[in-house]
Protein backbone atom coordinates (compact mmCIF):
# COMPACT_ATOMS: atom_id res chain seq x y z
CA UNK A 1 0.00 0.00 0.00
CA UNK A 2 2.64 2.47 0.90
CA UNK A 3 4.76 1.29 -1.99
CA UNK A 4 1.63 2.80 -4.42
CA UNK A 5 1.50 5.70 -2.52
CA UNK A 6 5.07 6.34 -2.68
CA UNK A 7 4.47 5.73 -6.76
CA UNK A 8 1.60 8.10 -7.32
CA UNK A 9 3.79 10.67 -5.19
CA UNK A 10 7.11 10.35 -7.52
CA UNK A 11 4.44 10.77 -10.91
CA UNK A 12 3.01 13.68 -9.20
CA UNK A 13 5.98 15.16 -8.17
CA UNK A 14 7.61 15.28 -11.03
CA UNK A 15 4.64 16.45 -13.12
CA UNK A 16 4.46 19.14 -10.45
CA UNK A 17 8.09 19.69 -11.45
CA UNK A 18 7.53 19.87 -15.23
CA UNK A 19 4.99 22.67 -14.35
CA UNK A 20 7.20 24.82 -12.17
CA UNK A 21 9.70 24.45 -15.15
CA UNK A 22 7.60 26.41 -17.59
CA UNK A 23 7.13 28.90 -15.24
CA UNK A 24 9.37 31.37 -17.07
CA UNK A 25 7.19 30.42 -20.16
CA UNK A 26 3.80 31.70 -18.19
CA UNK A 27 5.83 34.75 -16.39
CA UNK A 28 6.60 36.10 -19.63
CA UNK A 29 3.04 35.83 -21.03
CA UNK A 30 1.44 37.60 -17.71
CA UNK A 31 4.80 40.52 -18.56
CA UNK A 32 3.56 40.86 -21.94
CA UNK A 33 0.03 40.92 -20.89
CA UNK A 34 0.54 43.89 -18.74
CA UNK A 35 2.94 45.77 -20.52
CA UNK A 36 0.42 45.35 -23.55
CA UNK A 37 -1.99 46.68 -21.09
CA UNK A 38 0.19 49.38 -19.93
CA UNK A 39 1.48 50.19 -23.81
CA UNK A 40 -2.69 51.22 -24.72
CA UNK A 41 -3.07 53.13 -21.90
CA UNK A 42 -0.19 55.26 -22.59
CA UNK A 43 -0.57 55.49 -26.12
CA UNK A 44 -4.74 56.33 -24.91
CA UNK A 45 -2.68 59.24 -22.57
CA UNK A 46 -0.56 60.72 -25.37
CA UNK A 47 -3.32 60.79 -27.36
CA UNK A 48 -5.69 62.85 -25.11
CA UNK A 49 -4.82 63.90 -21.42
CA UNK A 50 -0.87 64.16 -21.94
CA UNK A 51 -0.48 63.62 -18.43
CA UNK A 52 3.37 63.78 -17.48
CA UNK A 53 4.71 60.38 -17.64
CA UNK A 54 5.50 60.09 -13.69
CA UNK A 55 1.40 60.39 -13.43
CA UNK A 56 0.95 57.82 -16.29
CA UNK A 57 2.98 55.46 -14.38
CA UNK A 58 1.28 55.96 -11.02
CA UNK A 59 -2.08 55.83 -12.53
CA UNK A 60 -1.57 52.74 -14.14
CA UNK A 61 -2.92 49.64 -11.86
CA UNK A 62 -1.25 46.25 -12.72
CA UNK A 63 0.19 43.72 -10.04
CA UNK A 64 3.10 40.88 -11.09
CA UNK A 65 6.19 41.51 -12.06
CA UNK A 66 5.68 44.45 -14.89
CA UNK A 67 4.54 46.16 -12.08
CA UNK A 68 7.58 46.03 -10.28
CA UNK A 69 9.26 46.89 -13.45
CA UNK A 70 7.56 49.96 -13.75
CA UNK A 71 8.06 51.18 -9.81
CA UNK A 72 11.78 50.54 -10.75
CA UNK A 73 11.66 52.41 -13.86
CA UNK A 74 9.81 55.06 -12.11
CA UNK A 75 12.27 55.67 -9.29
CA UNK A 76 14.91 56.20 -11.92
CA UNK A 77 13.84 56.63 -15.64
CA UNK A 78 16.20 54.13 -16.65
CA UNK A 79 16.27 50.34 -17.09
CA UNK A 80 19.39 49.16 -15.25
CA UNK A 81 18.63 45.32 -14.94
CA UNK A 82 17.61 42.62 -17.52
CA UNK A 83 14.27 40.76 -17.39
CA UNK A 84 15.67 37.23 -16.57
CA UNK A 85 12.52 35.27 -17.89
CA UNK A 86 12.81 37.21 -20.93
CA UNK A 87 15.20 36.54 -24.06
CA UNK A 88 17.61 38.77 -24.76
CA UNK A 89 16.63 40.17 -27.83
CA UNK A 90 13.17 40.78 -26.14
CA UNK A 91 14.93 42.68 -23.54
CA UNK A 92 16.93 44.71 -25.65
CA UNK A 93 13.07 45.66 -27.11
CA UNK A 94 12.25 46.46 -23.87
CA UNK A 95 15.53 48.84 -23.44
CA UNK A 96 14.65 50.32 -26.64
CA UNK A 97 10.61 51.10 -25.63
CA UNK A 98 11.49 52.20 -22.64
CA UNK A 99 14.07 54.42 -23.40
CA UNK A 100 12.08 56.19 -25.75
CA UNK A 101 9.26 56.61 -23.48
CA UNK A 102 8.50 60.41 -23.03
CA UNK A 103 11.45 61.67 -24.73
CA UNK A 104 9.40 63.44 -27.53
CA UNK A 105 6.98 65.46 -28.83
CA UNK A 106 3.67 64.14 -28.67
CA UNK A 107 3.86 63.48 -32.61
CA UNK A 108 6.76 61.60 -32.69
CA UNK A 109 5.29 59.10 -29.38
CA UNK A 110 2.13 58.36 -31.25
CA UNK A 111 4.19 57.65 -34.19
CA UNK A 112 6.90 55.48 -32.76
CA UNK A 113 4.40 53.84 -30.03
CA UNK A 114 1.97 53.01 -32.70
CA UNK A 115 4.64 51.18 -34.79
CA UNK A 116 5.55 49.10 -32.10
CA UNK A 117 2.10 48.07 -31.67
CA UNK A 118 2.49 45.19 -34.21
CA UNK A 119 5.90 43.99 -32.51
CA UNK A 120 4.51 44.16 -29.10
CA UNK A 121 1.53 41.76 -30.33
CA UNK A 122 3.83 39.49 -32.06
CA UNK A 123 5.64 39.08 -28.92
CA UNK A 124 2.38 38.77 -26.12
CA UNK A 125 1.77 35.90 -28.98
CA UNK A 126 4.07 34.00 -28.87
CA UNK A 127 4.76 34.69 -24.76
CA UNK A 128 0.89 33.15 -25.18
CA UNK A 129 1.89 30.02 -27.30
CA UNK A 130 5.09 29.49 -25.78
CA UNK A 131 3.32 29.18 -21.92
CA UNK A 132 0.38 27.06 -23.64
CA UNK A 133 2.97 24.90 -25.43
CA UNK A 134 6.09 24.45 -22.81
CA UNK A 135 3.51 24.04 -19.97
CA UNK A 136 1.89 20.98 -21.66
CA UNK A 137 5.27 19.95 -22.86
CA UNK A 138 7.31 20.03 -19.89
CA UNK A 139 3.92 18.38 -17.40
CA UNK A 140 3.95 15.79 -19.75
CA UNK A 141 7.53 14.74 -19.75
CA UNK A 142 7.16 15.03 -16.43
CA UNK A 143 4.33 12.69 -16.13
CA UNK A 144 6.45 10.40 -18.30
CA UNK A 145 9.39 10.82 -16.32
CA UNK A 146 7.09 9.66 -13.51
CA UNK A 147 5.80 6.55 -14.89
CA UNK A 148 9.34 5.30 -16.12
CA UNK A 149 10.79 5.87 -12.81
CA UNK A 150 7.54 3.91 -11.45
CA UNK A 151 7.83 1.47 -14.08
CA UNK A 152 11.44 0.97 -13.20
CA UNK A 153 10.54 0.58 -9.55
CA UNK A 154 8.18 -2.03 -9.76
CA UNK B 1 11.80 72.97 -7.21
CA UNK B 2 15.25 72.34 -9.11
CA UNK B 3 15.73 68.87 -9.53
CA UNK B 4 15.36 68.55 -12.77
CA UNK B 5 18.99 70.47 -12.89
CA UNK B 6 22.46 68.54 -13.02
CA UNK B 7 23.60 67.56 -9.88
CA UNK B 8 26.94 69.65 -10.24
CA UNK B 9 24.77 72.28 -10.35
CA UNK B 10 22.48 71.57 -8.02
CA UNK B 11 25.43 71.17 -5.54
CA UNK B 12 26.81 74.72 -6.74
CA UNK B 13 23.08 76.61 -5.74
CA UNK B 14 23.20 75.07 -2.27
CA UNK B 15 26.24 77.50 -2.00
CA UNK B 16 24.13 80.51 -2.55
CA UNK B 17 21.17 82.08 -1.04
CA UNK B 18 17.90 80.51 -3.02
CA UNK B 19 15.90 83.46 -2.18
CA UNK B 20 17.72 85.78 -3.61
CA UNK B 21 18.75 83.84 -6.68
CA UNK B 22 15.77 84.69 -9.12
CA UNK B 23 16.85 83.33 -12.59
CA UNK B 24 19.75 80.75 -14.07
CA UNK B 25 21.23 81.09 -17.52
CA UNK B 26 22.45 78.09 -18.72
CA UNK B 27 24.14 78.21 -22.37
CA UNK B 28 25.67 75.24 -23.70
CA UNK B 29 29.36 75.14 -23.40
CA UNK B 30 29.53 78.61 -22.02
CA UNK B 31 30.14 79.48 -18.55
CA UNK B 32 26.52 79.62 -16.01
CA UNK B 33 25.32 82.86 -15.13
CA UNK B 34 22.99 83.88 -12.17
CA UNK B 35 20.91 86.89 -11.11
CA UNK B 36 21.37 86.88 -7.61
CA UNK B 37 20.24 90.28 -6.18
CA UNK B 38 19.41 91.62 -9.80
CA UNK B 39 22.71 91.27 -10.73
CA UNK B 40 24.34 89.06 -12.98
CA UNK B 41 27.15 87.12 -11.69
CA UNK B 42 28.61 83.91 -12.66
CA UNK B 43 28.08 80.52 -11.11
CA UNK B 44 31.16 78.59 -9.62
CA UNK B 45 31.50 75.08 -8.20
CA UNK B 46 31.39 76.91 -4.50
CA UNK B 47 28.61 79.35 -5.63
CA UNK B 48 29.00 82.96 -6.77
CA UNK B 49 32.46 83.64 -8.72
CA UNK B 50 33.88 86.96 -10.35
CA UNK B 51 36.08 85.42 -13.36
CA UNK B 52 34.53 84.27 -16.06
CA UNK B 53 37.10 81.34 -16.51
CA UNK B 54 35.79 79.87 -12.54
CA UNK B 55 32.49 79.42 -14.00
CA UNK B 56 30.94 76.15 -14.45
CA UNK B 57 29.55 74.85 -18.08
CA UNK B 58 27.12 72.90 -19.23
CA UNK B 59 27.34 70.40 -22.11
CA UNK B 60 24.65 70.09 -24.93
CA UNK B 61 23.55 66.31 -23.20
CA UNK B 62 23.08 68.08 -19.61
CA UNK B 63 21.11 70.58 -21.53
CA UNK B 64 19.15 67.67 -22.70
CA UNK B 65 18.65 65.86 -20.01
CA UNK B 66 17.55 69.22 -18.22
CA UNK B 67 15.06 69.81 -20.42
CA UNK B 68 13.32 65.47 -20.30
CA UNK B 69 13.46 66.04 -16.51
CA UNK B 70 12.09 69.56 -16.14
CA UNK B 71 8.90 68.19 -18.37
CA UNK B 72 8.78 65.51 -15.96
CA UNK B 73 10.52 63.15 -17.94
CA UNK B 74 7.37 63.52 -20.79
CA UNK B 75 8.20 65.89 -23.41
CA UNK B 76 5.57 65.21 -25.58
CA UNK B 77 3.52 66.64 -22.43
CA UNK B 78 4.52 70.36 -22.93
CA UNK B 79 5.38 69.80 -26.86
CA UNK B 80 2.99 72.86 -26.98
CA UNK B 81 4.73 74.89 -24.16
CA UNK B 82 7.95 74.08 -26.44
CA UNK B 83 6.17 75.43 -29.55
CA UNK B 84 6.11 78.80 -27.56
CA UNK B 85 9.94 78.55 -26.30
CA UNK B 86 9.17 77.50 -22.95
CA UNK B 87 7.93 74.87 -20.43
CA UNK B 88 7.08 75.37 -16.94
CA UNK B 89 7.93 72.21 -14.76
CA UNK B 90 5.06 71.24 -12.31
CA UNK B 91 6.61 73.25 -9.54
CA UNK B 92 5.78 76.40 -11.15
CA UNK B 93 9.73 77.12 -12.22
CA UNK B 94 9.28 78.22 -15.72
CA UNK B 95 12.26 77.22 -18.55
CA UNK B 96 12.48 79.62 -21.51
CA UNK B 97 14.36 77.68 -24.14
CA UNK B 98 16.33 78.93 -26.96
CA UNK B 99 16.89 76.31 -30.25
CA UNK B 100 15.87 75.59 -33.76
CA UNK B 101 12.26 76.66 -34.63
CA UNK B 102 10.97 73.98 -36.85
CA UNK B 103 8.45 75.22 -39.31
CA UNK B 104 5.92 73.50 -41.74
CA UNK B 105 3.69 75.30 -44.05
CA UNK B 106 4.51 79.11 -41.44
CA UNK B 107 3.32 76.85 -38.38
CA UNK B 108 6.07 76.13 -35.91
CA UNK B 109 5.84 72.47 -35.50
CA UNK B 110 8.81 71.96 -32.96
CA UNK B 111 11.92 73.09 -30.98
CA UNK B 112 14.78 71.06 -31.60
CA UNK B 113 18.27 71.71 -30.66
CA UNK B 114 18.09 73.51 -27.72
CA UNK B 115 20.78 75.44 -26.89
CA UNK B 116 19.69 78.14 -24.28
CA UNK B 117 18.02 77.91 -20.93
CA UNK B 118 16.53 80.88 -19.44
CA UNK B 119 15.59 79.38 -15.68
CA UNK B 120 13.21 81.38 -13.70
CA UNK B 121 12.38 80.93 -9.80
CA UNK B 122 9.10 81.90 -8.72
CA UNK B 123 9.77 83.16 -4.88
CA UNK B 124 6.26 83.59 -2.91
CA UNK B 125 6.73 86.93 -1.44
CA UNK B 126 4.48 87.81 1.38
CA UNK B 127 3.50 91.06 1.29
CA UNK B 128 4.36 92.24 -1.60
CA UNK B 129 1.53 93.53 -3.17
CA UNK B 130 0.14 95.32 -0.35
CA UNK B 131 0.89 98.87 -1.46
CA UNK B 132 -0.76 98.07 -4.83
CA UNK B 133 -3.91 96.23 -2.89
CA UNK B 134 -4.67 99.04 -0.82
CA UNK B 135 -4.46 101.92 -3.66
CA UNK B 136 -6.64 99.64 -6.09
CA UNK B 137 -8.40 96.69 -4.33
CA UNK B 138 -9.01 97.58 -0.90
CA UNK B 139 -12.12 99.72 -0.65
CA UNK B 140 -13.50 98.35 -4.07
CA UNK B 141 -12.64 95.75 -7.09
CA UNK B 142 -10.95 97.49 -9.75
CA UNK B 143 -9.55 96.16 -13.08
CA UNK B 144 -5.86 97.16 -13.23
CA UNK B 145 -3.18 96.64 -14.65
CA UNK B 146 1.10 95.71 -14.10
CA UNK B 147 3.66 97.20 -16.16
CA UNK B 148 7.14 97.08 -16.29
CA UNK B 149 9.94 95.50 -18.64
CA UNK B 150 10.31 91.78 -17.74
CA UNK B 151 12.09 90.43 -14.81
CA UNK B 152 10.51 92.93 -12.02
CA UNK B 153 7.87 90.83 -9.96
CA UNK B 154 4.76 91.71 -11.99
CA UNK B 155 3.49 87.66 -11.26
CA UNK B 156 4.38 87.67 -7.74
CA UNK B 157 2.87 90.73 -7.13
CA UNK B 158 -0.14 88.80 -9.03
CA UNK B 159 -0.08 85.95 -7.62
CA UNK B 160 -0.01 88.00 -4.07
CA UNK B 161 -2.83 89.98 -5.25
CA UNK B 162 -4.87 86.68 -5.87
CA UNK B 163 -4.58 85.98 -2.06
CA UNK B 164 -5.75 89.12 -0.80
CA UNK B 165 -8.80 89.45 -2.60
CA UNK B 166 -9.52 85.64 -2.06
CA UNK B 167 -9.26 86.17 1.27
CA UNK B 168 -11.06 90.04 1.29
CA UNK B 169 -13.58 89.11 -0.77
CA UNK B 170 -14.88 85.65 0.03
CA UNK B 171 -18.06 86.16 -1.85
CA UNK B 172 -16.24 86.89 -5.05
CA UNK B 173 -15.20 84.16 -7.89
CA UNK B 174 -11.36 84.57 -9.20
CA UNK B 175 -10.34 83.03 -11.88
CA UNK B 176 -6.57 82.85 -12.56
CA UNK B 177 -5.93 82.47 -16.84
CA UNK B 178 -2.96 81.29 -15.98
CA UNK B 179 -1.18 80.60 -19.46
CA UNK B 180 2.27 80.03 -18.37
CA UNK B 181 1.67 78.10 -15.52
CA UNK B 182 3.39 80.56 -13.27
CA UNK B 183 0.92 82.63 -10.83
CA UNK B 184 -0.52 79.37 -9.66
CA UNK B 185 2.31 77.47 -8.64
CA UNK B 186 2.31 78.85 -5.22
CA UNK B 187 -1.16 79.32 -2.95
CA UNK B 188 -3.84 81.34 -4.38
CA UNK B 189 -6.48 80.77 -1.72
CA UNK B 190 -9.79 79.72 -3.46
CA UNK B 191 -9.40 80.82 -6.98
CA UNK B 192 -10.27 78.82 -10.32
CA UNK B 193 -6.98 78.21 -12.50
CA UNK B 194 -7.00 77.53 -16.32
CA UNK B 195 -3.75 76.61 -17.34
CA UNK B 196 -2.29 76.42 -20.30
CA UNK B 197 -4.80 77.85 -22.07
CA UNK B 198 -4.47 81.55 -24.39
CA UNK B 199 -6.40 84.70 -23.43
CA UNK B 200 -8.82 84.47 -25.83
CA UNK B 201 -9.90 81.05 -24.49
CA UNK B 202 -9.58 80.98 -20.91
CA UNK B 203 -12.10 84.19 -21.16
CA UNK B 204 -14.15 82.77 -23.40
CA UNK B 205 -14.56 79.14 -21.49
CA UNK B 206 -14.07 81.03 -17.85
CA UNK B 207 -17.16 83.26 -18.67
CA UNK B 208 -18.84 80.76 -19.94
CA UNK B 209 -18.31 77.90 -17.32
CA UNK B 210 -17.16 79.60 -14.40
CA UNK B 211 -18.95 82.37 -13.93
CA UNK B 212 -16.02 84.74 -12.71
CA UNK B 213 -16.03 88.17 -10.82
CA UNK B 214 -12.43 88.37 -11.13
CA UNK B 215 -9.94 87.38 -14.05
CA UNK B 216 -6.13 87.75 -13.18
CA UNK B 217 -3.67 86.91 -15.88
CA UNK B 218 -0.44 87.65 -17.20
CA UNK B 219 1.90 88.97 -19.90
CA UNK B 220 -0.69 90.32 -21.70
CA UNK B 221 -0.02 90.29 -25.77
CA UNK B 222 -1.59 93.05 -28.32
CA UNK B 223 -4.21 90.37 -29.52
CA UNK B 224 -5.45 89.64 -25.90
CA UNK B 225 -6.66 93.14 -25.35
CA UNK B 226 -9.42 92.56 -26.92
CA UNK B 227 -10.82 89.41 -25.07
CA UNK B 228 -9.97 91.89 -21.68
CA UNK B 229 -12.17 94.84 -22.86
CA UNK B 230 -14.44 92.21 -23.45
CA UNK B 231 -14.66 91.10 -20.03
CA UNK B 232 -14.61 94.50 -18.39
CA UNK B 233 -16.95 96.13 -20.69
CA UNK B 234 -19.69 92.62 -19.25
CA UNK B 235 -18.88 94.28 -15.68
CA UNK B 236 -16.04 91.89 -14.92
CA UNK B 237 -12.60 92.90 -12.99
CA UNK B 238 -9.73 92.12 -15.02
CA UNK B 239 -6.36 91.92 -12.92
CA UNK B 240 -3.42 91.91 -15.78
CA UNK B 241 -0.12 92.49 -16.39
CA UNK B 242 1.92 93.41 -19.75
CA UNK B 243 5.90 94.32 -20.53
CA UNK B 244 5.90 98.44 -20.94
CA UNK B 245 8.57 100.26 -20.65
CA UNK B 246 6.83 103.69 -21.81
CA UNK B 247 5.68 106.10 -20.45
CA UNK B 248 1.50 106.31 -18.95
CA UNK B 249 0.36 108.51 -20.92
CA UNK B 250 1.66 106.57 -24.25
CA UNK B 251 -0.24 103.42 -22.90
CA UNK B 252 -2.57 102.61 -25.55
CA UNK B 253 -5.23 100.62 -23.57
CA UNK B 254 -7.45 102.75 -21.71
CA UNK B 255 -9.94 100.87 -20.02
CA UNK B 256 -8.68 99.50 -16.85
CA UNK B 257 -8.89 101.70 -13.79
CA UNK B 258 -5.37 101.31 -12.26
CA UNK B 259 -2.34 101.46 -13.91
CA UNK B 260 0.92 100.25 -11.81
CA UNK B 261 3.75 101.05 -13.41
CA UNK B 262 6.66 99.37 -11.84
CA UNK B 263 10.34 101.04 -10.33
CA UNK B 264 12.82 99.67 -13.04
CA UNK B 265 15.56 99.70 -10.43
CA UNK B 266 13.98 97.79 -7.32
CA UNK B 267 12.30 94.41 -8.17
CA UNK B 268 8.72 94.14 -7.09
CA UNK B 269 8.12 97.65 -6.12
CA UNK B 270 5.52 100.04 -7.97
CA UNK B 271 7.04 103.49 -9.05
CA UNK B 272 3.54 104.94 -9.49
CA UNK B 273 -0.38 103.93 -9.49
CA UNK B 274 -2.16 105.65 -12.43
CA UNK B 275 -5.33 106.61 -12.39
CA UNK B 276 -7.65 106.88 -15.62
CA UNK B 277 -6.87 110.37 -16.14
CA UNK B 278 -3.42 109.13 -15.75
CA UNK B 279 -2.65 110.93 -12.25
CA UNK B 280 -0.53 109.05 -9.67
CA UNK B 281 -2.11 108.37 -6.84
CA UNK B 282 1.14 107.52 -5.09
Amino acid sequence: MIAYILYICIVLFLTYLGYFLAGKHRLAKKFYASWDKFHQFFLSEVEYTRRPLDEVLKRFEDEGDFSGFLKEYRNNHKIENSIDFLSKEENEFLKEYFSFLGKSDYTAQREYFNANTKKLNDYKLKSEQNAVKYTDLYVKLGFLLGLIIVILLI
Amino acid sequence: MLEFLPHFIQNAIQNVNIHRLYELRLRAERPIKINYDGQYVYLGKNGVVARREQALKITYAELEDCIFAASGYSVYSVSEQMKECFLTTQKGVRLGLAGTLVREKEKIVALRSVTSLCIRIPHPVLHCADLVYDACEKDQLRSCILLSAPGYGKTTVLRELARLIGENYPQKNILIADERGEISCFDVNDADVLKYANKKDAFSFGLRSLRPDVIITDELQENDYAAVKQAIDAGLTVIASAHYGGEIADFPYKFFQRYILFDNQKIGQAAGIYDKNGQNLL
